[in-house]
């Protein structure tokens, strides 16, 4: 059916529609200001060490009946130094049919999968939004058709995934980048139809007594990009240009319910996609460890989690990831105060060198409607690169050797 | 004539011979289960419920803080009760919602959705002497309760504010409780839960919960209005003030399945 004969009364729904329909949409989110603050001297001459920026991430939902609904949620962040990481996304424009015996979801989503803290091998579905923090937490909202069908304890859902979304990166300005330029405008893709390429995947997820069972299949475009060495610019600088491999992932996440222990397995089987040497190696990686809780700590309301995880990638120094042989261990506290206070510190330790990630954060609310939270990130023992040549997977974070940090950052929740 | 009016005094003291000697027999565990059960027994078919439920937090400073959630129940058939808990205030962990399947004779199954990571996790049931979100009520005290979690002892009957009450001890079986001992006051009227008295591990003071503003819905199940808790041994106090009660909403099982936990509003 063409849009086209629907458009003025489209046109008039938006713009006389609001006094009817503004009842009718829920608003949340939060408008945030950050900033950076680096201790260090940076590496290369064009970066700048301090960082302001604002966002905005409001979630706008209308329920247009018992079974439909839309949620928006759009997403903007503007920053004083790097115009690479000002940017804008839609996070979420899904319009969603729920049935008794299933759920359909249509637009641009998000969706998680997995179970350990330290690292997410299982969820691929989304991309990485590596502008906004160097963590992978952060996600670009991903076009797809998803069929959702749960029956009794387990839940099957079908992806198509019919538009890719490049991974951005920072720029020459900003802390916590790579040595070389990337240069997004020479991105290739092993396959013809490029970002067009039509993903599929599958997951199923159940529950048994104390267990939680995922299974996950994706065949697609691979979200972890490989580098290629291009000349660009005049005059002609060395870059590195994005390219997309296609990929099959198996995915296994599991975990064990035992009192206030959790016992947590990821892994994958990834083939198709290119290491470090740029040969296409098939691999499997895993993360397990545990989880466990010590609830009314020392007789107060304050609740302290205890996680460990080990990090494995059989590609070794080939991995396209610095935690290919790595422990990571940390606390959790949630004082349960009127502010809800919580500190979470961890350690990332590579186990065949002395490189290791330590990260400490913070949170408080102020008030009933404003967070304060602090984030401080160390790159301890970090291996100097002799030639670009010699790259290893333990070398990943070199450039970032002098990023220590902290992240000061102010939300208001709408 | 004299004939039947003697069997039917007969039958009379035998009957009532029988009655008292049950009523003798029944020991104060008995008696104890006995008035959980009818209570139990009252409350039954009510399919499901819905209500808001505004919480708010005093610490010893008398500073406050506000916690508003909504909250699903549904009856459960051959189970415990499943509720689904979607917080609303604070602003900052808006659409977090909490999925609990109680069960009979094992820990609940709980799950946490995280709204900004999309995240659906299976926490621990065993969790039960946590804080709710910083409040004084822990996640046992929230849980539905089932008649199977405690061993029961009737103590005495008391009068608690004009009211006739039974007066119950109840010890939670499972060894992961906050509480050594609960004691436990319901009213002889209604069979409604009055005022709970909570016992830390080490069986010392620790809480009193009182419960007021009974009302009757689908004139048979009574709901408390207000609930109040306070902490004796660090002073702080949490009010629940518990609002638009809707029964037989409608609500199934789909409304408390893992993907009902992404749609929660």
């Amino acid at each position: 059916m063409p849009i086209g004969p629907h458009l003025p009364r489209l046109l008039a729904l938006l713009l006389i529609g609001p006094t009817a329909a503004v009842m009718a949409w829920e608003i949340r989110g939060e408008v945030s200001g950050q900033t950076y603050y680096f201790p260090y001297q940076p590496l290369f001459t064009e970066q700048v060490g301090q960082d302001l920026s604002v966002a905005a991430r409001p979630e706008l939902f209308h329920a247009l009946n018992q079974s439909w609904s839309l949620t928006f949620t759009p997403f903007y962040r503007h920053d004083s130094v790097d115009s690479e990481r000002t940017h804008a996304d839609i996070r979420q424009l899904n319009l969603r049919w729920v049935q008794p015996s299933f759920e359909l979801d249509a637009g641009i989503n998000k969706v998680f999968w997995g179970v350990t803290e330290s690292q997410h091998l299982v969820d691929i579905i989304n991309q990485t939004d590596a502008v906004e923090s160097m963590d992978g937490e952060e996600k670009l909202g991903q076009p797809m058709l998803r069929l959702t069908v749960p029956k009794g304890d387990g839940t099957t859902d079908l992806f198509v995934l019919p538009y890719f979304r490049e991974r951005a990166f920072l720029g020459q300005e900003s802390r916590l980048r790579f040595a070389l330029p990337i240069d997004e405008d020479k991105v290739t893709y092993q396959s013809g139809a490029e970002e067009q390429h039509i993903d599929v995947a599958l997951r199923h997820i159940r529950t048994i007594a104390n267990w939680e069972l995922g299974l996950s299949y994706f065949a697609g475009t691979s979200r972890d990009p490989r580098f290629n060495p291009v000349f660009s610019g005049s005059p002609p600088t060395l870059s590195l240009a994005p390219y997309y491999p296609q990929i099959q992932q198996a995915g296994l996440d599991l975990q064990y319910n035992w009192g206030n222990l959790l016992c947590k397995l990821e892994t994958i089987h990834r083939s198709g996609q290119l290491n470090l040497r740029n040969e296409t190696e098939d691999y499997i990686a895993f993360t397990a460890g545990f989880e466990y809780t010590l609830y009314s700590l020392a007789s107060t309301a304050a609740d302290l989690g205890i996680i460990g995880e080990a990090l494995h990638d059989s590609r070794g120094d080939g991995a396209l990831t610095p935690y290919e042989e790595d422990l990571a261990f940390g606390f959790r506290l949630g004082l349960n105060d009127l502010r809800s206070t919580e500190i979470l510190a961890f350690v990332v330790q590579d186990l065949d060198s002395p490189a290791r990630v330590l990260v400490l954060e913070s949170s408080v609310r102020l008030g009933e409607r404003f967070k304060l939270s602090i984030e401080g990130t160390a790159f301890a023992e970090q291996p100097r690169l002799n030639s670009f040549l010699d790259l290893s997977n333990d070398a990943l974070l070199t450039d970032f050797r002098t990023d220590d940090h902290l992240v000061l950052n102010l939300s208001y929740y709408l | 004539m004299l004939f039947r009016v003697q069997l039917k005094l007969i039958l009379t003291l035998l009957s009532l011979t029988t009655v008292l000697t049950v009523a003798w027999a029944e020991s104060p565990e008995e008696k104890g289960l006995a008035i959980f059960q009818e209570a139990d027994q009252r409350d039954q078919g009510f399919g499901d419920f819905t209500s808001i439920q505004t919480m708010v937090l005093r610490n010893q400073q008398g500073q406050e803080s506000r916690r508003v959630m909504a909250n699903q129940t549904l009856e459960g058939q051959n189970d415990g009760d499943k509720t689904l808990i979607i917080f609303r205030e604070p602003k900052d962990v808006e659409g977090t919602a909490l999925l609990t399947q109680a069960h009979l004779d094992k820990d609940d199954d709980q799950w946490l959705y995280l709204p900004a990571l999309k995240r659906v996790k299976r926490i621990s049931g065993a969790s039960k002497s946590g804080s709710f979100m910083g409040s004084e009520f822990s996640f046992e005290d929230l849980a539905p309760q089932q008649i199977e979690d405690y061993v029961y002892r009737h103590l005495q009957d008391e009068t608690l504010d004009g009211a006739a009450t039974f007066v119950v001890e109840r010890i939670p079986k499972d060894k992961d409780s906050g509480y050594a001992r609960q004691m436990a006051w319901i009213d002889q009227d209604q069979y409604r839960l009055r005022k709970v008295v909570f016992y830390d591990r080490k069986n010392a003071l620790l809480k009193t919960l009182t419960l007021g503003d009974y009302e009757q819905f689908l004139n048979r199940y009574w709901r408390s209005h207000t609930i109040k808790v306070t902490n004796h041994q660090t002073g702080k106090s949490t009010d629940l003030l518990i609002s638009e009660y809707r029964f037989k909403t409608g609500l199934g099982e789909r409304d408390f399945d893992r993907s009902s936990l992404e749609r929660a509003r």
